[in-house]
């Protein structure tokens, strides 16, 4: 199948609900190695997405990425603003000016995305960011595309891989951001950037199955 | 000059730390916070639309340094510089010092005019002189140096001998210290607060310690390069008067004290026709310095001169002089100079400063009589070769008379950047260096002196590297003035061609030569409060004549826009009576005050029409908010009409009479308005506050008035198609006028004049050169689709057009 604008409108509605919906999570996450306020803080920014589409339908898929960039940047105050609206910065620059992307366009766009967090928050894997979630779900789906995989069966693999990532953070000593203060106390714990970013990709995988 | 920005996830240490570095950038470095988010529930964080907002309020091609506090502070300004665009973004540095330790250093360094990269690595390094100064006294360890030396510079370490000091002992492998301060570091050397006489021990450590050490010596021993005789490198600092740059041997220029040599006094009636020659000879040559002023530099510098004019026919002086020298049987010099020092000293211990600055015009044309009394010619007449000029201050015609080819540079003791002499001086292309203190005159004449008017420095005795530096510099600046002078005056246009007027706000006639020069079409308001404020009585109706006349005049036949008395709301007369009002802005003011003082009224508008019969002069009425009043005001000019008819006075006939649409009111009725006015004038910032009801001065609400409030912007847009409608031309003279984010949706729909201060104007002119007349009525569409001012700025600085050049279409 391919996405179109109202497929990239789901998947960012379902995002505010997911987000909403794993606040408690993430905040809890974050208590025990940050500052507990990355559930607050993305729910706050997709709720302001959402408002934000709401209120001005962009016309296209890339502007639609442009709007969420700059909610999340003004919105979520933290580090995950100019990380996750790096993010939607680089995927609307990758999108083509199409009504309707392949599996390709998308692989390419998140393959975007990524490599804006990497580059903006100079992180690498292993430590204990959502890079350990995003790096290992784009080499996924980059193999997924090479083998011919459907749209669906590539964020499928997308996803299982992030979340395997984000399961392997609990292991890892945090040398970016907050945590990294805490040292090997952080050891044991789930890192809650790499929760979100699992549940990006999870909720994009579900919305776009069929 | 490099600019600031300071990121902090809070507002209050963001502009905190702003303040520190301020205090230090001796309020000449561009400084701006970004600090906090602009949600009120989470203020605490940061955005990276502030920081790119922040870096673009103190951007220029010198380069900005940002300085941030924790972890996504960096983050967002990292993001800032994606959205900044790569061409600017390349001269932006993100620096890792700490925040305020590096943001002072760096502030007393822009302030010393270093660039970017030295300034940056200072403000990285800014912590040292905090460690060094907790680390216990060392002891002596082998390999390490040490040495007294009495600082010698009357200055003390201030920042340029510090920032000497810093740069001098980098260049060592060694670790120097001086009072326990590492000589590393600015701000820890600035902080010794070392003065003239004070004993400094300077440690150094480290394979080239000895080298350091006696580098360090000789140079603090050496006055820090700050004593004239020994090292003949000095400089001084003023206040940036006259972009341009000057070499030459100074000379000072003495007080013009007038020696009158005793002698026998004859008949009175010989004195007194001796006087009247002089008198006579002063008015004509201070009538010729009217004229040249006006042809030169603008009939505002010309005023001055004018008003001198007057003086010397004044009776009550001419009379006062007359009765000494028959009562006092005194010399005409010695009754002349009593008189008009008694005026003079009247004047300055009058309160209103504008009557006490006077006292230097009384002065100033007193002694022109003088020197022809005395035959001493002015001080600066006997230059015999050119020179720089050093003074206490001068007066405007003290520096009229200056020969810009004598006379290469001034170095002033007092003075600023807005005297009347010092605006002269830079018409005449000659560099200045106000505000120097009395330093100045303690040089010898002869000294070899540089003018610096562009940064407010003076070298004194430069040394052939410094003077190379300085004259390709003086050739950069001509070059980009004439660069700058001929894109000034390029008529204002969108991309694809389609032309705008630019005209200027001015309140006064000296804004009105500095409109022409900033590159102004014309005037789109004149705001005639400033000839009516701060006195007993209303003007009459020819000093209002002389006033519009000579506004008109620098004018050079460009159109000119004049508004009638806008008077209540904020601004009070004593010789209108206004009475206590519960809401003033809600009150008597604008035109409702003039129709009921007709008398006012009729004297204003015979004033207007009558300099209208030379000039192309406008109408303007503030605050109409309906028909009748624009009816009203028709039926008056008629009659004002009528009667010039009648007295035989030249007149502008059938004069173009325009509304400013700044009540929601006019909006409403924009399409009968358009019928009956030749011309509108958005007022924005009136509009702005009525339409929203919220005061731009209750911080409460302020955030309310803001001109991309959706209603807002559907008046503009309702009066701009009422008047394409009807045929009449539509301007805006509001502050959204000149802001660069709001060109294109203006632009976009359908403004075809914009009315903005002068020194805003160049960058307006690029702003609407960069939109193409179909991109900008895009923006304008989605900007009136949107349903917040958040989200019409958000959109409006989203499509800020992208630094790379773009093709034609």
């Amino acid at each position: 199948m391919a996405v179109g604008k109202p497929e990239v409108l789901k998947w960012l509605e379902v995002l505010q609900q997911v987000y909403a919906e794993n606040r408690q999570w993430l905040t809890e996450l974050d208590s025990a190695i940050g500052d507990a306020d990355h559930g607050i803080n993305m729910d706050r920014g997709f709720t302001a997405v959402k408002a934000e589409l709401a209120a001005h339908p962009p016309s296209e898929i890339r502007s639609v990425f442009q709007s969420v960039a700059t909610a999340l940047i003004r919105h979520v105050g933290g580090a995950a603003g100019p990380l996750y609206g790096t993010f939607f910065l680089r995927a609307a620059a990758a999108c083509p000016r199409k009504t309707e992307i392949e599996a390709a366009d998308v692989v390419a766009l998140f393959q975007a995305g990524i490599k804006g967090i990497e580059q903006r928050g100079k992180a690498v894997g292993g430590d204990k960011t959502m890079l350990d979630a995003l790096l290992p779900a784009l080499d996924a789906m980059r193999k997924g595309l090479e083998n011919g995989c459907s749209l669906a069966a590539i964020l499928d693999a997308g996803a299982v891989a992030a979340h395997a990532g984000m399961l392997a953070t609990v292991a890892m000593q945090a040398h970016k951001g907050r945590a990294s203060y805490m040292g090997a106390r952080s050891i044991g714990h789930q890192d809650p950037g790499a929760t979100s970013s699992y549940l990006l990709l999870k909720a994009a995988a579900d919305t776009w199955r069929s | 000059m490099i600019g600031l920005v300071v990121v902090s996830h809070s507002a209050k240490l963001a502009e905190g730390v702003c303040d520190l570095a301020r205090q230090v950038g001796q309020g000449r470095v561009r400084i701006a916070a970004a600090g906090g988010t602009a949600d009120p529930e989470n203020p605490i964080g940061t955005d990276a639309f502030q920081v790119l907002q922040a870096i673009e309020s103190v951007y220029s091609d010198d380069g900005v340094l940002v300085l941030m506090d924790l972890g996504s502070a960096v983050l967002s300004a990292e993001t800032a510089l994606e959205l900044l665009g790569e061409e600017k973004s390349s001269r932006v540095e993100l620096c890792a010092g700490p925040l305020v330790e590096g943001a002072v250093a760096a502030a007393v360094l822009a302030g010393a005019g270093a660039g970017i990269a030295e300034i940056a690595q200072e403000a990285q390094n800014a912590l040292a002189g905090k460690v060094a100064l907790r680390q216990p006294p060392e002891g002596q360890t082998s390999g390490s140096e040490e040495a007294l030396v009495t600082l010698t510079n009357r200055l003390g370490l201030h920042a340029r001998p510090a920032a000497q000091i810093v740069r001098l002992a980098r260049r060592y492998r060694a670790q120097v210290t001086i009072d326990n301060v590492a000589a590393n570091s600015i701000n820890g050397i600035l902080s010794l607060g070392a003065r003239e006489g004070h004993q400094l021990r300077i440690c150094a450590q480290g394979a080239e310690a000895r080298e350091a050490l006696a580098a360090l010596v000789e140079f603090i021993e050496s006055g820090c390069g700050e004593l004239a005789p020994a090292e003949p490198v000095v400089q001084a600092g003023g206040i940036a008067a006259s972009a341009a740059i000057a070499i030459g041997q100074l000379v000072k220029l003495r007080p013009a004290v007038m020696e009158i040599a005793p002698r026998a006094i004859g008949n009175p009636e010989v004195e007194r026709q001796r006087l009247m020659a002089a008198v006579h000879g002063a008015e004509e040559e201070t009538r010729a310095l009217y004229e040249w002023s006006k042809a030169h530099i603008g009939a505002d510098e010309a005023g001055i001169f004018d008003a001198q004019s007057l003086f010397l026919e004044d009776p009550e002086l001419l009379g006062g002089v007359s009765r000494m020298l028959l009562e006092d049987r005194v010399g005409a010099e010695s009754a002349w100079q009593a008189e008009t020092t008694k005026i003079a000293d009247r004047l300055a211990t009058l309160e209103d400063p504008y009557l006490r600055a006077r006292a230097a015009d009384v002065a100033d044309v007193a002694a022109r009589v003088m020197r022809r009394l005395t035959g001493q010619a002015s001080a600066a007449r006997v230059l015999r070769e050119p020179a720089v000029l050093s003074a206490h201050d001068l007066t405007p015609s003290e520096v009229k008379d200056f020969d810009p080819a004598m006379v290469l540079g001034l170095c002033l003791e007092a003075g600023s950047a807005s005297a009347h002499s010092v605006i002269l001086a830079r018409a005449m292309g000659i560099p200045v260096v106000a505000g120097l203190g009395p330093g100045i005159s303690a040089l010898a004449d002869g000294t070899v002196v540089a003018v610096d008017g562009e940064q407010g420095t003076v070298w004194i005795s430069p040394d052939a590297g410094q003077v190379e530096a300085l004259e390709g510099r003086r050739r950069e600046w001509l070059a980009a003035r004439r660069a700058a002078e001929l894109e000034r005056h390029r008529p204002a246009a969108t991309r694809d061609g389609r032309r705008i007027r630019v005209f200027a706000n001015i309140s006064g006639v000296a804004e009105a030569a500095e409109a022409v020069a900033c590159g102004a079409e014309g005037v789109g308001v004149l705001r005639t409060e400033f000839l009516f404020l701060g006195r007993a009585a209303a003007p009459g109706e020819e000093e209002q004549v002389a006033a519009y006349r000579a506004i008109a005049e620098s004018l050079g036949g460009r159109p000119l826009t004049v508004r009638t008395l806008d008077i209540g709301g904020d601004k009070r007369l004593p010789y209108v009576e206004i009475g206590e009002e519960a809401n003033p802005f809600l009150g008597w003011r604008g035109i409702r005050v003039m129709l009921s003082r007709r008398d006012l009224f009729r004297t204003q508008l015979r004033a207007i029409l009558r300099v209208g019969a030379a000039q192309p002069v406008e109408l303007l009425l503030p605050m109409i908010a309906s028909l009748d009043e624009l009816r009203e005001t028709k039926a008056l000019v008629g009659e004002a009409e009528a009667e010039l008819e009648r007295e035989g006075l030249p007149f502008r006939k059938s004069i173009r009479i325009g509304v400013m649409i700044e009540v929601p009111a006019a909006v409403a009725i924009a399409d009968r308005l358009a019928r009956e006015a030749s011309f509108f004038s958005i007022g924005s910032n009136d509009l702005i506050q009525y339409a929203m009801a919220a005061d731009r001065t209750n911080s409460r609400v302020a955030p309310m008035a803001d001109p991309f409030q959706p209603a807002v912007l559907r008046m503009i847009r309702q009066t701009i198609e009422a008047g394409r409608a009807a045929g009449i031309d539509v301007a805006l003279c509001g502050e959204l006028a000149a802001d660069p984010v709001a060109t294109p949706l203006l632009l976009g729909l359908g403004l075809e004049e914009f009315s903005v201060s002068a020194p805003l104007i160049p960058e307006l002119k690029r702003a609407i050169s960069s939109w193409s007349a179909p991109e900008a009525e895009g923006v304008a569409r989605e900007a009136l689709a949107m349903d917040s001012c958040e989200s019409v700025r958000r959109l409006l600085l989203l499509r800020r057009p992208s630094p790379e050049p773009r093709r034609q279409p």
